[in-house]
């Protein structure tokens, strides 16, 4: 349980993050910010695609116990 | 009908055909041939399309400098929130996995999420955000090719 909203509150300190980077951008980046930051390299392109695939795979075709 | 409503005509009959897609496809089992299919076929369409732009070239300096100008003054400083957030998530997930993966005390981030999963509504919210993100990379290289700035 107390694990369950540690991962809440991170949801929620994401989200407090992106909000202050969209008010403050010169202090704080946005996400679309680090996504580009870490696309300038081909490899940054490549991983960021491959964490896609593995958040589609895990969460829609792989969500769950069979039931 | 303008250029311009006919325009946005087309991107409404777009976002209605992959909507009903997402709901289409969250719709299947978990675990079933049709899910695996139903989850390949965009995420082909967009690696093909991306890398049809030069996504993946590393000779394409003007997508290096596309996604330069996008960052532009980024900084580790400026990326420390971010940085913690994730440091904070990967010890948490670990711990969560040195468990065992399924305890009900400490559960990994997919097993809390497991419990949304089981409604079809937030898996299609869920995945309609998923294709979301996956389309505007290779959106974002149209536009650049076209000399749309955004």
């Amino acid at each position: 349980m107390t694990a369950t909203i540690a991962w809440i509150a991170l949801l929620e300190v994401s989200l407090v993050i992106e909000l202050r980077s969209r008010r403050d951008g010169r202090h704080v980046a946005s996400l679309p910010q680090i996504g580009a930051w870490v696309a300038i390299r081909v490899l940054g392109r490549v991983i960021f695609w491959m964490i896609w695939i593995f958040v589609g795979l895990h969460l829609f075709a792989r969500y769950g116990i069979d039931r | 009908m303008t250029g311009n409503s006919r325009q946005r005509a087309t991107s409404a009959l777009f976002a209605v055909v992959v909507l009903a897609y997402a709901w289409f496809a969250t719709g299947s089992r978990s675990f079933s041939p049709s899910a695996y299919v139903l989850l390949a076929a965009p995420s082909l369409i967009a690696l093909l399309l991306y890398g049809a732009l030069g996504g993946f070239s590393p000779r394409r300096y003007d997508i290096a400098n596309y996604y330069r100008m996008r960052s532009s003054h980024m900084s580790w400083r400026r990326a420390a929130p971010w940085l913690v957030a994730a440091i904070l998530s990967v010890a948490l997930e670990s711990i969560a996995l040195a468990l065992g993966g399924r305890s009900a005390s400490v559960p990994t981030l997919s097993t809390t999420v497991d419990h949304l999963l089981v409604n079809h509504g937030v898996r299609f919210v869920l995945f309609a955000v998923w294709l979301a993100v996956g389309a505007s990379s290779p959106r974002r290289l149209v536009l650049l090719r076209r000399g749309v700035r955004e």
